[in-house]
């Protein structure tokens, strides 16, 4: 099966993150859009909750993103391995 | 208001603007083939991708909509941040490599890997047209805005002259350069937009009663039993006078009243009632007569005052209250956000009132408490959240999804996964691209918040806020920023232009007509067709010279969202997905949503400036599409697919 495959390991990977990030994010707009009152609750630091779940909407995406990056790269080496290949070798296939 | 230009400022800009050009043209002669024009190769290192991808993503919607949107509504503008950055993860993780390992030039070109189909080319190329054109009119108007407080310019000499640019730098050299202009203005703008936030919480908050000019504005206080007219009088003014009966200032929406200051000049006020006092706070007014003479708070515009100055617009945004003291000194980045939620501020709102002389627009003070400023609801647009009802509330559901699904549709961002080498290498740089694009966007909150708190607002134009709160900090600054911001404009409008000039040369020219043409003859073609779209989007963006820059990119995203994501997403996980299928997605996206936009609210109110039909109240109930188009366009494939799927082979059929 090809690496980019979506039915490969890491693509499935990437949809199970796919779906928390978009539970996060879905959470956050229906908090928004039918409890506003919530988002002006004092929450850490005396910062509201609208503010701190918007940095979080943004820092959560850069640590999944992180994250299916490292677990590609395992998947990577490990296929390469299984290959014969150094990952340097596979990565530099156009 | 009016903008005298610096040699400094104006000397940075021209030096960007050559560096820029320079490039272009160093870069630009070595590419001579369709996968050099379209695709630099696809040599691009991974991790120069991922910046270039940040500059072709942080856009003039970006930078400059956002932070105007923030300024003038608070948390409203950050909301665009939020879902810009959110549909990122789309990208990553559903559309990146799959995109890199069907794909060649275009987007359409891995619409069309597996179906081999005429058909989905041209309807792929002509949402890439229209989408791209949508996302050129803000770049264009925001370069409009940007030449004016730097070189003094008019608007439609800013949309000239980065229509003239940019048309230079894609027709000389292509993804090449494009990828290093956006590599160079992405890393710029990250960088200084750093900078300018350690400057603003340096800086820190302070209460005052006017902005940068020195002007302080009149606030005027008397017991609820009096009247305004009376406690104008007892303070100083001179014939104060609400207005006729048969005024058009009868009909506004806020109540005035008028009078003349000691010292001569005319001065308008706004009322507001409570239930112990009546507050009198004083107004800004922009007549544009029918003599064409435009006029001030009362007098001509340009005139020299006693003082030396010159009669315009007062620069605004200012905190009258703070928790404790009149000044904070440095604070930290929680501790700023924790004082502006605990302030009051005057926020600006303006109305326009056909008055005999002219149409006027009176710009008036609104007293807002921080804890709102920091909570959704407060632009017009978005009020709806904070009002009971579902249909109230579908326009933000409906942006916020646009905004998530339209990323990973965007065909200039797409087609950046095919200037690096391997799948991997593209979901490498998409991980740079993500960490680059979100660390600018949380920035994007302390640059709104900074300029609404500056004193340096011009009040008739919301995409000037970060080069004007960039010169109330430092001239050094407001130049570097004005150019990278005039940069910003360029990287995007080249990769959007690059991305139209593929549509025609590529998917229409070369695949759907099958004109048979050569590789110089594709790369020819495709200069042809980016002149014609650069001359398309100095129009539109003359045009649309007044519309927020952010809100017209959620535009973009929605009719993107609508006309290609469906499509994408269906192809990749749907094995029973047809050709046809494909089209009837794309096409009825592209069509449901341009036509929702269209005969939407805000393009009649905003764009036509005519009262809208009742009918297209019930038709159209609100202004964004993307809740309604996308999962239309979803179904039209669906459906389609199944109608002409073709019949299994009967050895199949036995299994």
């Amino acid at each position: 099966m090809n690496a980019t495959s979506p039915h490969s390991p890491h693509a499935r990977w990437g949809i199970t993150l796919f779906a928390i990030y978009t539970l996060f994010y879905v959470a956050y707009v229906f908090v928004m859009a039918f409890i506003p009152e919530q988002s002006q609750r004092e929450w850490i630091g005396g910062v509201n909750l609208a503010v701190w779940w918007g940095f979080a909407l943004i820092a959560v995406a850069f640590v999944l993103a992180v994250v299916y990056g490292w677990t590609c790269r395992a998947e990577l080496e490990t296929s390469a391995y299984e290959a014969g290949q150094t990952p340097g070798e596979q990565e530099s296939q156009p | 208001m009016i903008y005298e230009p610096s040699v400094m400022a104006v000397s940075i800009f021209v030096l960007f603007v050559l560096i820029t050009l320079g490039l272009s043209l160093y870069l630009g002669r070595r590419t001579r083939s369709s996968a050099g024009y379209f695709a630099a190769h696809g040599q691009i290192p991974w991790w120069v991708n991922g910046i270039a991808f940040a500059g072709d993503y942080l856009s003039a919607a970006s930078f400059l909509g956002i932070c105007g949107m923030i300024a003038f509504y608070g948390y409203d503008g950050f909301l665009y941040s939020i879902g810009f950055l959110a549909g990122w993860i789309v990208a990553l993780f559903v559309i990146a490599e799959p995109m890199k390992r069907l794909g060649k030039y275009t987007f359409a070109d891995a619409l069309n890997a597996k179906f081999q189909s005429r058909g989905i080319q041209l309807a792929a190329g002509i949402s890439t047209l229209i989408v791209s054109l949508f996302y050129l009119i803000p770049q264009m108007v925001g370069a409009g805005a940007l030449v004016r407080p730097l070189l003094g310019l008019p608007h439609w000499a800013g949309v000239l002259i980065v229509g003239a640019v940019v048309i230079f730098i894609v027709v000389t050299a292509g993804m090449v350069s494009t990828t290093w202009v956006q590599f160079f203005k992405g890393s710029l703008l990250v960088f200084f937009t750093a900078v300018m936030a350690v400057l603003i919480l340096a800086r820190g908050l302070r209460t005052s009663t006017g902005g940068v000019d020195g002007y302080q504005f009149v606030h005027v206080t008397g017991p609820a039993e009096s009247t305004p007219e009376a406690i104008l009088q007892a303070a100083g003014f001179v014939n104060p006078a609400l207005p006729a009966d048969d005024s058009p200032w009868q009909q506004a929406a806020n109540q005035y009243v008028m009078a003349t200051s000691p010292q001569g000049h005319s001065m308008v006020f706004r009322v507001e009632r409570s239930d112990d006092m009546i507050e009198l706070r004083e107004c800004q007014t922009l007549q544009h007569r029918d003599d064409g003479s435009v006029w001030v708070n009362g007098r001509p515009l340009g005139e020299k005052n006693p003082d030396g100055s010159i009669n315009q617009l007062h620069p605004i945004g200012h905190i009258v209250r703070l928790a404790q003291d009149h000044s904070t000194g440095p604070l930290g980045p929680i501790a700023y956000l924790r004082e502006i939620g605990d302030s009051d501020l005057l926020l600006w709102r303006s109305e326009k009132i056909p008055t005999a002389a002219g149409p006027t627009t009176v710009f008036y003070p609104r007293l807002t408490r921080g804890s709102e400023v920091l909570s959704p609801g407060e632009h017009p647009k978005f009020a709806g959240i904070r009002q009971p009802g579902l249909t109230s509330k579908l326009n933000f559901i409906s942006l916020m999804f646009a905004l998530f699904c339209g990323t990973a549709s965007l065909p200039h961002i797409l087609i950046r996964y095919y200037t690096v080498r391997s799948a991997v290498a593209a979901r490498k740089s998409t991980i740079v691209g993500i960490a680059a694009i979100g660390f600018f966007y949380i920035l994007t909150l302390y640059l709104g918040l900074g300029a609404m708190t500056s004193g340096a607002l011009d009040p008739t134009d919301t995409n000037m806020a970060a080069p004007l709160l960039a010169r109330s900090l430092n001239e050094w600054l407001f130049a570097i920023i004005s150019a990278i911001a005039f940069t910003t404009v360029l990287g995007t409008v080249s990769g959007l232009i690059l991305a139209s000039a593929g549509a025609v040369a590529h998917d229409v020219a070369g695949y759907f007509l099958a004109m048979g043409l050569g590789e110089a003859e594709q790369v020819r073609l495709a200069k042809v067709a980016s002149v014609i779209v650069g001359a398309v989007a100095i129009v539109l963006g003359v045009l649309f010279e007044n519309m927020n820059v952010g809100y017209l990119v959620g535009w973009a995203f929605s009719i993107a969202a609508s006309a290609n994501l469906p499509a994408l997403v269906m192809l990749l996980f749907w094995k029973r997905t047809t050709y046809q299928g494909i089209m009837a997605g794309v096409l009825v996206g592209m069509i449901s949503s341009l036509g929702w936009i269209l005969l939407s609210a805000d393009t009649f109110s905003s764009v036509y400036h005519a009262p809208r039909p009742q009918w297209l109240e019930v038709v159209v109930p609100f202004s964004q599409p993307g809740i309604v188009t996308i999962p239309l366009s979803f179904v039209a494939l669906i459906v389609v697919s199944l109608a002409t799927a073709r019949p299994q082979p009967l050895l199949a059929a036995g299994r």
